[in-house]
């Protein structure tokens, strides 16, 4: 996944497979982009065994975290080193923007998921019970939030039903500027 | 569908409170088909921020004669649909996004066997080109396998140039679109990977 830091620059979060002797190996790398070029470190130790990495930024320190799918890993940098945190559930990883915490959509079999970090737990909601997924469904799943309003839509194939579907939360907070009525 | 999307979004702001997630689920098509392979089925949404309405691009293997990327959005009669480029195979990615200049979408896709394709709707009509340096040719196909990961796409905040990253003559590569060429930046050397997914 690439992204762009406050800054302005791209930051790219990939995951490279390798066939070493019939065994496939795979290696996660966080790339950098600066005034040079790009800056490439591989990231190494647990949670690395995972297709579609998420990435997203500290909104305050801005600081890059991966969400690793497979493993239910997020590896978050600290300034210093990548961080394990374990139980972290989710496909798709985003910073809430009401909240300015993150925020992860799951769907892999067990319908919809939308997970909300509150600064210390993560606690799991359910979008829809029936939008079950195959197993694998990060990149059959996307979501946007509204910036000022919060509302959050998520995209999914429901796996069963063949459908493309669209959930709508509520918005969150008022919004700022005038509002449209479209009827 | 009918008009209920449109009186959905007019009535939230006022009559509900901020804090529970409430969810409307709602159907922007009915059986698209399975892909050929169980994990090629991508789509990708978008919010039009002037309006406040999702988009949403997705492939469409319903049947034969009619598949291929389609580009959902809300119009006066709620889900309205349209075909970007006909095509009956796996859709390996699809990226989203509206032009910060034009509003308009734009979608980087790849199906299977094809080269990463960029296409931009005018307000009338979609134009197809391909993305990155037309003397470099994309890596396809491997001895160990095909490399099945499309681009992800995004606009330059400073330069407003259309920008993908995405697998190229076996490199990571950032491509940079002017709106005339395509240049490439290498991220990085794949070095013998067979796939890359980000």
């Amino acid at each position: 996944m690439v992204r762009e830091a406050s800054t302005g620059e791209l930051r790219a979060a990939f995951l490279l497979f390798k066939t070493i002797n019939t065994i496939i190996a795979k290696a996660l790398f966080f790339a950098r982009q600066t005034t040079n070029g790009w800056e490439v470190e591989e990231i190494t130790g647990p949670g690395i065994n995972s297709r579609d990495p998420s990435l997203a930024f500290d909104p305050t320190t801005d600081h890059p975290m991966i969400l690793l799918p497979l493993s239910s890993i997020l590896r978050r940098f600290d300034g210093q080193e990548w961080l394990v945190e374990q139980d972290v559930y989710g496909n798709i990883l985003v910073i809430d923007p009401l909240t300015q915490r993150p925020m992860a959509v799951q769907a892999a079999g067990i319908g919809v998921l939308l997970w909300q970090f509150d600064g210390s737990i993560w606690t799991e909601s359910t979008v829809d019970p029936t939008g079950s997924q195959g197993g694998e469904g990060p990149r059959a799943t996307s979501i946007a939030i509204h910036p000022e309003t919060g509302q959050i839509f998520i995209a999914y194939r429901e796996e069963i039903s063949r459908n493309i579907r669209v959930a709508i939360s509520n918005p969150r907070a008022n919004r700022v500027s005038e509002w449209v009525d479209y009827e | 569908m009918a008009s209920r999307p449109l009186i959905l979004f007019s009535l939230c702001v006022a009559a509900v409170p901020c804090g529970a997630l409430d969810w409307e689920i709602q159907v922007v098509q009915e059986d698209v088909g399975k892909p050929l392979l169980a994990g090629n089925r991508p789509l990708s949404i978008a919010l039009d921020l002037a309006t406040g309405l999702p988009l949403v691009a997705y492939n469409d293997l319903s049947t034969t004669t009619t598949a291929g990327l389609r580009l959902a959005r809300v119009g006066s009669t709620g889900w309205e649909i349209e075909t970007v480029v006909h095509a009956f195979a796996d859709m390996t990615e699809a990226d989203l996004e509206l032009n910060p200049v034009t509003g308009h979408p734009c979608i980087v896709y790849r199906f299977l066997h094809d080269y990463l394709s960029y296409a931009a709707f005018d307000g009338t009509s979609w134009e197809i080109s391909r993305v990155g340096s037309p003397l470099q040719k994309d890596l396809i196909q491997t001895q160990t396998g095909i490399v099945q990961e499309g681009g992800r796409l995004l606009f330059d905040p400073k330069s407003g140039r259309l920008q993908v990253i995405h697998v190229h003559n076996q490199n990571v590569v950032l491509s940079t679109y002017n709106n005339t060429q395509w240049t490439d930046q290498t991220i990085f050397p794949m070095k013998g990977a067979r796939e890359c997914r980000w």
